[in-house]
């Protein structure tokens, strides 16, 4: 993906509960991703996609195609190496290179196979050497960057199985064709979908740290607005990116303090109380939503520069984390609205 | 080497005792036959479960032995050791336990194993690359989300699990080695169940479901808060790592004291006992139970099994299997989550008796209706607060949906041609790029799919003579037509689930709408799970309308189903007509699609297409004329019930139609002895 070419992030009109979601996963990777569900043609690709240009920037070990961390993954970096016959084991001076690069949206196509999502036998290579070598998939690929699943509803049964066992547990094992391989994949996990089309299933769902529901808007200035910058975009792409620079690199100040600010948010006992309670009046299948819930409760606080966690922050973060967690008939619309519950829980 | 780890040490998780404990019990004793977690995402099942590898104690291995024979047990040696024994080459070294993970996109090579490519082509013959199984041997093989797993794979695996040996007959390879694991697998049986025989091969069992108290949850949070900050601090910071190694050395002791545990013959006529009571006539149960309560036993630091061991465990060992049988029906309606484990021998029975359902997402806890205003499901058949919801006008009304159910497996049957869907409902093969691959074939379809390292493994032996003489075109392997190897996937082709909805004036009397629509909302969940499309008409008045095409959204199924009125007059025949219309359609588009039309029925049709014929016999002549297609498969739903006359139209119809035939109640799954076959 170009990021010459995308629409900046901060040109895009309204959906702020989106914007403010994909926002938060990007202060905090540990939210475990956003899914975006509505109608076709409410910009849910758009903005996913603009988001390339106001991610941070990260270390990586050069010439690494798993985007290690050298802060953290020296020694995966070199077992890696070792099992890619790239070094031999134990000898000799390791000297690595560390290059700076922005995180990157990663795409999964719906169309994509097992093999390239969970990585396969290199065929070159074997056909060449004789030997075995991996050659990583997408979940490679994905590792400290952003998984985007377009149309995730669609997605072959197996691969999302795969995914989500590497969503889950941030490390990729590869038991296949031969090779037995094992690499970090902690990606965020971004999935758009248009819930006519069929829906997930629970467990898909519950990977999803937040979820946004967008819908079309329905004021006639708003949507002037969006066409008008629309078309300016597809006329003069780069004047219109130059336009919007300003706005997109203070979104990227803003976000870089938050991340910074992040480890000193501080959630009180009684904060804690509260999310435990709201969750269990919603009925919540197990402890995912409370421990998601208290990430973006502090990831909240952090994004409007406070360091210490209130009522406010927990009640948006329950707006983002229970829609597709309540307990319910896997199928069956939500009756209540998420305010009922809180409203409730903060009652009893 | 990297590896999924834990975020927690397995004593600072919070509760989960019944698992815990299950799971130190597999690490002492292998021979208990392996563990099976179930329950409800997000309960820390895998979180637990990787948390053991802090825990694993070192034991004794055979140096330099790929399988990690034990020194010390000369009959399960492996052929190598058996040899190393022979020439006195024999050393001993050790190491921790393993703890293997088995990904779910494992390919049978790499779980059984299969052929070493680079080291056959320099060897010039078949050479063996031991897979995951060798791996585990004498260890824990972990799988996640193990309902999801392949069922040959499966199969393979618990077939070695149980006999200690893994055969490989594959790809020009003979060879058995030793492979004696503890399977450990956790899964939300919301996405599925796994079979009542393979359930059976677990030795234990557990359901886990999330804390219910704010106080425990609180702490639960208070500890991913900590973990957050990153400080690398549990709460009472070392004190738990101290709990960790001591727990360390305690499951150290326990292994090596295991062999020296005894068991009187009384406790085993206890324990025989206590299975028949149980209705669990599984000889394994009690094996099982023997095994566990030794382990415990060792865990304690005791010399001899008492019935409180015995007591303790053998809910870990019933768990899973009692459900079969059929005394223990009645009770089927309690809970069977809630309540925690407990030494008291009185209350045992009340524990173990209700577990007959199945953990399908039907039965989840009555707790949570109580708040939804009147939208959420009935319990069962409350005629007066049902019937009067919804009512919009005198002849029409909307009716809840019924309490629903766990249904009856609905398949069709079994067939060899290739398909391209993608259901689950029906298992069959698929070429075309789509489905699972599940191993490689000689044969090839219309479509190219080779399996190149199948036809790397095939080719390889046979590189030494065939290189001889030939262009290399810069490739060092030669690759001749006969070792092309293609990919076999299966995949299961969809159905198509036609509801063909009686939404008649009868069908509003004595609340049968409300238990016609928490059927065919069971119908709908078990379509969810087998991924199948659904599509659905009502009839009533004098038209059929197609509410829903044929859409995989059972959401929208479901909001369909909800909001469908009642009243009016019954044109069964035009509902028959407007299904099979929709059905050919749909088979036009994909002719390889299963239709099944379910028809869900009173039968009492008064509304005739023509003037010529009465409506009953009108609606044998429609039936004959859409039941000669023999793709689409019928069901019929009689719903009248018993306390009034009945005319046994449904009965006839579905004769006519050489459909399967269920009254409601029928439809109840006890989802272990119906397997409903349409052959």
């Amino acid at each position: 993906m170009n990021e010459y070419t995308n629409y900046p992030f901060s040109a895009i009109v309204g959906q702020e509960e989106m914007k403010l979601a994909l926002i938060l996963n990007v202060i905090n990777p540990g939210l475990s991703g956003v899914l975006i569900r509505g109608e076709k043609g409410t910009g849910k690709s758009t903005a996913v996609r603009s988001l390339a240009n106001i991610l941070p920037e990260i270390e990586v070990i050069e010439g690494s195609c798993f985007n290690l961390d050298p802060a953290t993954e020296l020694e995966t970096h070199w077992q890696i190496m070792e099992a890619m016959g790239h070094a031999k084991p134990g000898t000799g001076e390791r000297k690595i290179g560390v290059t700076r690069r922005k995180v990157e949206v990663v795409e999964l196509p719906v169309g994509a196979t097992e093999d390239r999502v969970a990585g396969t036998l290199d065929i070159e290579h074997a056909l060449k050497t004789g030997e075995k070598r991996i050659e990583p998939g997408i979940l490679a690929k994905a590792h400290r960057n952003i998984l985007y699943v377009d149309e995730v509803n669609l997605l072959d049964d197996h691969v999302v199985d795969i995914m989500l066992d590497a969503a889950a547990m941030g490390v990729h094992t590869i038991e296949r064709e031969g090779i037995s391989f094992t690499h970090p994949s902690r990606f965020t996990l971004v999935g758009t979908m248009n819930p006519e089309e069929g829906d997930l299933r629970p467990q898909l769902l519950d990977r999803f740290g937040l979820c946004v529901v967008v819908k079309g808007t329905t004021s006639i200035e708003e949507r002037v607005e969006i066409m008008k910058r629309r078309l300016s975009f597809e006329k003069k792409p780069e004047a219109f990116i130059e336009a919007w620079r300003g706005e997109d690199e203070a979104l990227v100040d803003k976000i870089e303090h938050a991340r910074n600010i992040y480890p000193e948010v501080i959630a009180s006992e009684d904060c804690l109380k509260t999310i435990a309670s709201i969750c269990l009046e919603a009925g919540v299948d197990g402890h995912r939503a409370d421990i998601i819930m208290l990430k973006a409760a502090k990831t909240l606080a952090a994004w409007y520069g406070e360091n210490e966690v209130k009522e406010g922050h927990i009640l948006k973060a329950a707006e983002f984390v229970l829609p597709h967690r309540t307990r319910r008939l896997p199928m069956m619309e939500m009756e209540e609205s998420i305010e009922k519950i809180i409203h409730r829980s903060l009652q009893g | 080497m990297i590896a999924p780890s834990s975020p927690l040490p397995f004593t600072a998780i919070v509760g989960q005792k019944e698992m815990k404990l299950a799971l130190l019990l597999c690490v002492i004793s292998p021979g208990i036959g392996g563990l099976l977690v179930r329950g409800e995402k997000g309960t820390g099942k895998s979180t637990t479960i990787r948390a053991l590898r802090g825990l694993l104690p070192l034991q004794s291995v055979v140096k330099g032995c790929v399988f990690g024979c034990d020194p010390d047990s000369p009959s399960s040696w492996c052929d190598k050791c058996r040899q190393r024994a022979k020439e006195g080459s024999l050393q001993r070294g050790s190491r921790v336990m393993p703890f293997v993970e088995l990904p779910l996109n494992a390919t049978q090579d790499r779980v059984l194993g299969g052929i070493d490519i680079s080291k056959s082509l320099k060897f010039g013959r078949p050479m063996f690359q031991p897979g995951l199984l060798a791996r585990a041997n004498r260890g824990i093989l972990y799988i996640d989300e193990i309902n999801l797993l392949e069922r040959h794979l499966l199969n393979g695996l618990l077939d070695a699990a149980s006999s200690g040996l893994n055969k490989v007959e594959r790809e020009g390879i003979s060879i058995v080695h030793p492979s004696s694991f503890s399977i450990i697998g956790s899964m939300n049986p919301e996405e599925g169940e796994l079979d009542p025989q393979i359930l059976d091969r677990f030795g234990l069992c557990v359901e886990v479901k999330g804390e219910e108290d704010l106080e425990k949850r609180t702490e639960i949070l208070r500890l991913f808060d900590l973990l957050d900050q990153g400080t690398g601090l549990l709460p009472n910071g070392d004190i738990k790592n101290k709990e960790e190694e001591e727990l360390k050395l305690k499951l150290e002791e326990a292994t090596s004291r295991l062999k020296e545990v005894e068991i009187t013959d009384d406790k085993r006529r206890f324990i025989g006992e206590l299975s028949i009571s149980r209705g669990c006539l599984s000889l394994r149960a009690d094996l099982t139970l023997e095994r566990a309560s030794k382990a415990l036993s060792a865990l304690r630091g005791k010399r001899e099994v008492s019935t409180d061991e015995i007591l303790e465990v053998a809910p870990l060992v019933y768990q899973h299997r009692a459900k079969a049988h059929p005394n223990t029906q009645e009770n089927g309606k309690s809970h069977p989550n809630g309540d925690k484990p407990h030494n008291n021998n009185g209350e045992r029975e009340d524990r173990n008796a209700p577990r007959d359902r199945p953990q399908g997402p039907s039965h989840l806890p009555q707790k949570e209706h109580k708040g939804s205003d009147g939208h959420a499901f009935r319990e069962g058949m409350d005629e007066e607060g049902s019937a009067h919801d919804g009512a919009k006008a005198p002849e029409e009304k909307v009716f809840d949906v019924g309490n629903p159910f766990n249904v009856k497996t609905i398949t069709g049957s079994n067939d060899r041609a290739k398909r391209y869907g993608h259901g689950k409902r029906t298992p069959t093969f698929v070429f075309g790029g789509r489905g699972r691959k599940i191993g490689p074939t000689c044969s090839r379809g219309s479509y190219i799919d080779i399996s190149f390292d199948a036809t790397l493994r095939a080719a390889a032996p046979r590189q030494r003579y065939r290189s001889k003489g030939k262009p290399s075109h810069g490739l060092l392997i030669h690759i001749e037509p006969q070792d092309l190897r293609f990919k076999q996937r299966k995949g299961t082709s969809s159905n198509l689930l036609v509801f063909v909805v009686d939404a008649s004036g009868s069908m509003g009397a004595r609340s049968r709408m409300v238990a016609s629509k928490g059927a065919i909302m069971s119908l709908l969940l078990d379509a969810y799970k087998k991924r199948d499309k659904v599509a659905m008409i009502s009839f009533r008045g004098s038209d059929a309308k197609t509410v829903l095409p044929p859409t995989s959204s059972v959401e929208l199924a479901g909001r369909h189903l909800k909001g469908l009125p009642t009243g009016g007059k019954t044109p069964l025949s035009k509902a028959l007509l407007r299904a099979h219309t929709l059905v050919t359609s749909a088979l036009l588009k994909d002719p390889l699609l299963r239709p099944i039309i379910l028809l869900i029925t009173d039968g009492r049709a008064n509304q005739t297409l023509s003037t010529t014929l009465g409506p009953v016999e009108e609606l044998e002549v429609v039936a004959e004329a859409v039941s000669r297609d023999p793709r689409t498969k019928f069901i019929v739903v009689d719903t009248e019930d018993a306390l009034s006359l009945r005319l046994g139209i449904p009965r006839l119809l579905a004769k006519r139609l050489g459909a399967a035939y269920f009254k409601i109640e029928d439809l109840k799954a006890d989802h272990l002895i119906s397997v409903l076959d349409l052959k």
